[in-house]
């Protein structure tokens, strides 16, 4: 087993986790208890990253180990850590590596707020890493922006940051975000509208690259996202967008649904089509990937989310693939400051590799 | 938040008790994100019937009954909403006060008082019959009771509370 620069992460993540007064990750199973945007827990819209006063309070109530009232004056500057350990088996080998290490900064007053989310990429082995990397090599500007609020139900942002797509799951390795680039190693530059009501959310946006891609695959495009409720605490929705760069043209179109299925059943899905055009090619002629996904959830305890997820990707030619995974989830919220993510994945391809994945996530927030 | 009340169905003469199907109540807040939802786990029911004629209803919830899913909104619901300013945590209670006259399929109205913190005003519950299932609405104001609007970390309930059930 390699454990390169694990002794990195985790003394630091571990020893700072104490000082924690928060909690990360979005989870949109809180639909079952009436919270049908992410709005009303997080300071971003669209959810994940950093959790508002009130967000804070609902979240130590739903952890295993805190108090349970928290009536905490509001802190303009918040701070916050997370992150994500990798355990992975398969084809004859394994190895225990850390994914990433995230500081996640935000100073609100009223009705404005920046956001800064800076990361650490970790590397699966040395071998994996460029040659002579640096430290600073594997700093990664994941958000850094500016919004304002100048009504409740409106937001307006410009900055760096992941893209507004789908159920938006918190496991980067899924399909969803892996395959279609959310959020794992994309940071357009944008400017986005939020508007929000007791029964629909949507989002607007405008991107452009970060400028850290190689010329030819700066892209720019357009797109939102529409989310509504129905039958109940339930939601449906669908994201649409479009970019295009020297290299290829893409369009991509998803819908989604997160079910309350019972008071402790969940069911999220999510079906996404993206064609991409390669624009050397003569012929003109697209080819498409979809993703299926699907996570159903059971709550035992407010604090624990057990969830089966079953994944499909089919890819066309010229890049022809087909693979599939499936496998457990754990979501633990021992304290309001901690959660303990475990996914369990059993990969398969359609050549006949298999692949065993274990990822364990810490989460901490101060 | 809550409270309810609920129904008759068919009897004769003698008090009848009901059995609750659900009952659940909606609260806005100042936050267009969400909506404060919860439901009451039991409740007690007995009404009078004389023919058409609902001669007399009376619907009693333990406050500890009421609960949103997650533990603390339900204390802050029960210290801010049900408790008394001495610490007792009284029943809510509606009893009707007139008879109600209602035909099958149609809506009627049944006027009573709706006990809170053993405060009593008046409401109206609005309701129809469907065979022996009795399914209902009303809308409760806790300003009337002289109850603040509970408030926590910017997020502030507002009224109406909307209230909907069913019997078996």
């Amino acid at each position: 087993m390699k454990t390169q620069m694990l002794p990195l992460f985790l003394p630091l993540t571990l020893g700072l986790l104490p000082l924690a007064t928060g909690t990360a990750e979005a989870h949109p199973t809180m639909l079952r208890h009436g919270y049908q945007s992410c709005a009303a827990c997080h300071s971003a819209p669209q959810g994940q990253g950093a959790l508002n006063d009130y967000g804070k309070s609902i979240a130590a109530a739903m952890s295993l180990l805190s108090a349970k009232d928290i009536t905490e004056a509001a802190k303009p500057l918040r701070h916050g850590l997370q992150a994500r350990v990798m355990y992975v088996t398969g084809s004859g080998s394994s190895a225990l590596f850390p994914m990433q290490l995230d500081y996640l900064g935000q100073y609100e007053k009223e009705k404005d707020r920046l956001d800064l989310t800076l990361g650490v990429q970790g590397r699966r082995s040395k071998a994996s890493a460029p040659p002579n990397e640096k430290f600073q090599e594997r700093l990664v500007i994941r958000k850094l922006g500016y919004a304002r609020r100048p009504e409740e139900g409106t937001e307006l942002s410009a900055g760096r940051d992941a893209l507004p797509m789908g159920i938006g799951t918190d496991d980067h390795t899924s399909f969803l975000r892996a395959r279609l680039r959310r959020g794992v190693n994309d940071y357009v530059t944008k400017t986005q509208l939020d508007r929000w009501e007791q029964n629909f959310n949507y989002a607007l946006f405008a991107f452009g690259p970060s400028f850290e891609e190689k010329r030819q695959n700066r892209e720019y495009g357009l797109g939102g996202r529409y989310e509504r409720a129905a039958l109940g605490d339930s939601t449906f929705g669908a994201t649409a967008f479009g970019g295009i760069s020297t290299a290829i043209k893409r369009a991509q179109l998803s819908a989604f649904s997160r079910v309350v299925v019972l008071e402790k059943l969940t069911l999220l899905a999510e079906h996404s089509l993206l064609r991409r055009w390669v624009r050397a090619a003569s012929t003109g002629k697209g080819f498409d990937q979809q993703v299926s996904h699907a996570r159903l959830s059971y709550f035992p305890a407010d604090y624990l989310e057990t969830s089966l997820v079953g994944e499909l990707l089919h890819v066309e030619a010229p890049f022809a693939e087909s693979k599939r995974q499936f496998g457990p989830s754990l979501n633990f919220r021992v304290h309001k400051n901690i959660s303990l993510l475990a996914d369990g994945r059993r990969i398969e391809t359609q050549g006949g590799a298999r692949e065993k994945r274990l990822a364990l996530q810490l989460y901490g927030h101060f | 938040m809550l409270h309810a009340l609920l129904i008759f169905a068919i009897a004769q003469a003698a008090p009848e008790s009901l059995e609750l199907d659900s009952l659940n109540f909606t609260a806005p807040v100042n936050v267009k994100a969400f909506t404060v939802k919860g439901r009451a786990e039991t409740a007690q029911i007995a009404a009078e019937r004389e023919g058409a004629k609902l001669k007399s209803l009376l619907v009693s919830i333990p406050a500890s009954a009421l609960t949103t899913g997650i533990g603390m909104r339900d204390s802050h619901m029960r210290e801010r909403i049900f408790q008394t300013p001495e610490g007792a945590l009284p029943d809510l209670e509606f009893r009707s006060t007139a008879a109600a006259a209602c035909a099958a399929g149609a809506e009627c109205e049944i006027p009573g008082m709706l006990k809170i913190q053993g405060k009593e005003q008046a409401l109206v519950l609005k309701t129809r019959l469907e065979g022996k299932i009795a399914i209902g609405k009303a809308e409760i104001f806790l300003s009337k009771y002289g109850i603040a609007l509970p408030e926590h970390l910017g997020v502030k309930v507002q009224e109406p509370i909307q209230i909907e059930f069913k019997t078996k």
